[in-house]
């Protein structure tokens, strides 16, 4: 090569920069190491472009040495230094003079170096100093240990729906990336915390995961069953740890085994599979679309591996090829994690907010004792009467805003669905694909809790017995694919859950056959269909012809109207043969206000909540009949009803007065029907509901209290409590 | 305390969870800085930029939307921003990030899970280098 080539003045411009960073550089200047890194991998490329490979390996070993000091891989960084030094006056050498193989001094020192610090040689890497975790840093604050319980949770459930994803998108590595980042970032925060198990379970489960990244273990059931078990493990320990964080005593230790074991399955059990196709467009996906983990060689990545002089210099991967690669997947069907907005919030104490709500609920109680006080009244002063308005106004408003802190999205209760959707259809043989539609509809946070088992049940009770096996679909013309919908919408102030299946639908003659055989329904009884259908929510009625694993569990759904009920909901029911089934619940938004009318019984004033008030109406003389055995009954419509005397259930001494002077309220309860004598209603008005505290919490018949207008305490009724009282 | 850092500074500590946010927040106040910001992800780290005068960024490698590299790519080509040192959080085994991350301008890198001398130590090379500089 001539001298004077631009080539070679390039060059030696080149390596008169990395020079100038050689001669500055120290052990612990990170930044001057990198930018030496740099202009030695640019030198690398360009001489590979000038195919002059003859300097590779001095570049090669630069390179690592350069590597090593920034991974303070090195014992002895000063000759490392020295090292690179007289590699750039080698180098320099060769341009200058064009001189090969190389002598000199330099070539000399060099050499030994290269020698003295082994390299090329895969020897053990010296742990890095930053990998001793602290054992006094953290655990001192509970607090954050209870964050991290809390925020690990989080990433869990997030964790749970991507896995169902992936399975049925397995070729989705933005998945896999959004899998993979919550246990590696929860092994990472576990370290600091002395958390050693759970740090375990995600290092194993972030290996395995590592591993399905680098495409060397595909996606398949039993690798998405095996990060479930860690997610279940997972949960257990986070579960364990707030107990004992809670009661200040060790964690328990879990047996890691079975999990490694799965692991270690799933792994080889692949790994064999993998390489036999390779070269295919999948596995250029995953050289190209992660970021660099993902493109490592094959190998354990557990081990520190030591850069080998031949794979030293490694080209600058571009992060724009990542980009382009994971968009040509299918990002669109990929839900950000919940942690993914950029929206500003704040986590607040429930507690507090609790609170909140209850002292907005008083203020508004006194803002209205205040407004209806006869003083204030008599004032007739114009502007009062407008500033109380106004207040009144934002009291209001503020109350609403006070709710809403506490509503959350129903996703949380319809998530956790899809995991079970999975597990139970793979257990059943049965083939079902979940629809969530309105998962951000928000709801009280307390009714998402209470949402849980109802749903659980009407879930389960849907893919075992709605939806068919993928065989008998197919003979009916059917996708083999079950369909699932889970819908949460507003309507009108309440909050509409559908559960709608497109299976076989209610079995109408299965279901009269099993009601008569229970003694539900008289034989020979002509029922429509809509009645035949409300059998199945009777208590002592199983749906199960053969008792499943999955639904026999001896609860059937009247255990689920009881809850709605108890949540002051209904629960409705359509199905067509051969076409599916429709569960329709409607519940309020919360179990913080009730609508209600305020009843006066003697002196007492009582709230009887609408939802269970069918009719009320003022009995005549001859409607009112005493029958032995029966008691005292009301004649309503051709029906007889029997009544309920308030005074005599909660044992308040002598007020009866003939039913015909007083107001009959028909109250409802599954199917029955009682008649309550009230003295008089005094009006209907939202009910900010309070608790009557722990002491009174198992009265029967009492649901809890409110403050009404004037001050006094009102007791909320609890019908499905009084028809209990009534029946001891 | 070392001279050649000064306390006041705006450190800015970018991880998507909150618990290791914490946690570096701790550490640095150990270390006597008063002024932390946090942010969850690259992009809400930038947006901080944008309107903070950041004298330290703290940021992990491993985030949703905007990862830590990204994130100092973006930093280091913002003439603005160019200047602003950077401290890397990885986790150990992740040596591939770490010279990625060198190359592209990291100032320094911590590996997970650290003690807070450690973290200490780094900080003080990045700046003593700077004040050397």
């Amino acid at each position: 090569m001539p001298e004077s080539s631009p080539e070679i003045q390039e060059m030696l411009q080149q390596l008169e920069q990395l020079a100038l960073r050689v001669v500055m550089l120290e052990a612990d200047d990170v930044q001057g190491q990198g930018a030496v890194l740099s202009l030695l991998e640019e030198l690398q490329s360009r001489l590979d472009a000038e195919r002059l490979p003859e300097l590779a390996p001095i570049l090669g070993q630069m390179t690592e040495v350069g590597q090593k000091l920034i991974l303070q891989n090195l014992e002895d960084t000063a000759k490392a230094l020295e090292l690179l030094g007289q590699g750039v006056a080698v180098l320099q050498r060769w341009a200058r003079e064009a001189q090969w193989p190389p002598q000199g001094e330099a070539w000399e020192a060099y050499c030994r170096l290269v020698q003295e610090l082994g390299l090329g040689e895969p020897g053990p890497a010296p742990p890095g100093p930053a990998s001793e975790p602290d054992p006094g840093l953290a655990f001192e604050d509970p607090e954050l240990v209870a964050n991290f319980i809390s925020e690990a949770r989080d990433h869990l459930e997030g964790i749970e729906n991507l896995l169902v994803h992936l399975e049925q998108n397995p070729d989705d590595l933005e998945t896999v990336n959004a899998i993979f980042r919550p246990f590696h970032t929860l092994k990472g925060v576990a370290g600091f915390l002395n958390l050693t198990q759970i740090q375990e379970v995600g290092h194993e489960v972030e290996w395995l995961l590592e591993r399905v990244r680098g495409g060397q273990v595909r996606v398949c059931r039993d690798l998405v069953d095996v990060v479930l078990e860690g997610v279940d493990l997972l949960r257990g320990m986070l579960a364990d740890l707030q107990l004992s964080l809670a009661e200040g005593k060790a964690p328990k230790v879990f047996d890691l085994a079975p999990l490694k074991a799965h692991i270690a399955k799933v792994n080889t059990g692949e790994s064999e599979a993998a390489p036999a196709a390779p070269a295919s467009g999948e596995k250029e996906e995953a050289e190209t679309s992660g970021d660099k983990d993902a493109a490592r060689p094959a190998g354990p990545p557990r081990e520190a591996d030591p850069p080998s002089p031949e794979a030293a210099p490694q080209p600058p991967r571009k992060d724009s090829e990542k980009k382009g690669a994971a968009s040509g997947l299918r990002p669109a069907e990929v839900r950000p994690l919940p942690d993914a907005s950029i929206s500003e919030t704040v986590k607040v104490d429930i507690a507090k907010v609790d609170n909140l709500v209850d002292l907005m609920g008083e203020l508004v109680i006194v803002q209205s004792q205040v407004r209806q006080n006869q003083a204030i009244a008599g004032l007739a002063d114009q502007k009062l009467e407008r500033d109380l308005a106004q207040m009144a106004r934002i009291t209001s408003e503020l109350q609403k805003i006070s709710m809403s802190l506490r509503m959350v999205p129903i996703s949380g209760a319809f998530r956790k669905m899809v995991r079970l959707v999975r597990d139970l259809s793979h257990k059943m043989g049965k083939q079902v694909h979940l629809y969530l539609e309105g998962e951000d509809t928000e709801i009280d946070r307390s009714m998402v809790e209470a949402l849980y088992d109802p749903l659980v049940h009407l879930v389960r009770n849907a893919v075992d017995h709605g939806l068919e096996k993928p065989e008998e679909r197919k003979a009916q013309g059917k996708h083999p694919v079950g369909r699932l919908w889970l819908r949460a919408f507003h309507q009108g102030g309440d909050i509409i859950i559908e559960i709608e299946d497109d299976g076989r639908g209610l079995n109408r003659e299965a279901i009269l056959a099993r009601a008569v055989e229970r003694g539900l329904v008289p034989p020979g009884e002509n029922l429509s269909p809509e009645r035949i259908d409300q059998l199945i929510f009777e208590p002592g009625f199983s749906t199960a012809q053969n008792v499943t694993e999955v639904s026999g569990r001896g609860v059937g759904l009247d255990v689920v109207k009881e809850v709605i009920t108890r949540l002051r909901g209904k629960i409705d029911l359509s199905s067509r043969p051969g076409e599916g089934s429709r569960f329709h619940l409607r519940l309020p938004l919360t179990l913080a206000i009730i609508d209600g009318l305020v009843v006066r019984v003697g002196q007492e004033r009582y709230i009887l909540p609408t939802v269970g008030v069918q009719e009320t109406l003022k009995p005549a003389p001859q409607d009112y009949f005493t029958v032995k055995g029966k008691g005292e009954l009301i004649r309503v419509r051709q029906h007889l009803i029997p009544l309920m005397r308030l005074h005599r259930l909660f044992g308040m001494g002598n007020g009866d007065v003939h039913p015909s002077e007083a107001l009959v309220m028909v109250v409802e309860h599954e199917g029955e029907r009682r008649a309550l004598l009230v003295d008089d209603i005094l009006g209907k008005q939202e009910i900010v509901i309070k608790s009557l505290g722990p002491l009174f919490q198992k009265m029967k018949g009492l649901a809890g209290g409110t403050i009404l207008g004037d001050g006094r305490v009102g007791l909320i009724l609890d019908i499905a409590g009084l028809f209990q009282l009534e029946q001891a | 305390m070392e001279k050649f850092i000064n306390y006041r500074m705006k450190v800015l500590v970018v991880d998507d969870f909150a618990t290791m946010r914490k946690i570096i927040r701790n550490i640095l106040k150990q270390i006597g800085f008063e002024h932390i910001i946090e942010a969850e992800d690259g992009h809400a780290a930038l947006q901080v930029m944008k309107n903070e005068d950041v004298g330290l960024v703290v940021t992990d490698w491993n985030m949703p939307n905007l990862t830590g590299i990204d994130l100092l790519r973006q930093i280091r080509q913002n003439p603005k921003t160019a200047k602003v040192p950077v401290l890397m959080v990885t986790a150990e085994g992740m040596k591939e990030n770490v010279l990625e991350a060198v190359k592209a301008g990291v100032n320094n890198y911590v590996v997970k899970p650290f003690t807070a001398e450690v973290f200490q130590e780094k900080i003080e090379a990045i700046f003593k280098k700077l004040a050397a500089a």
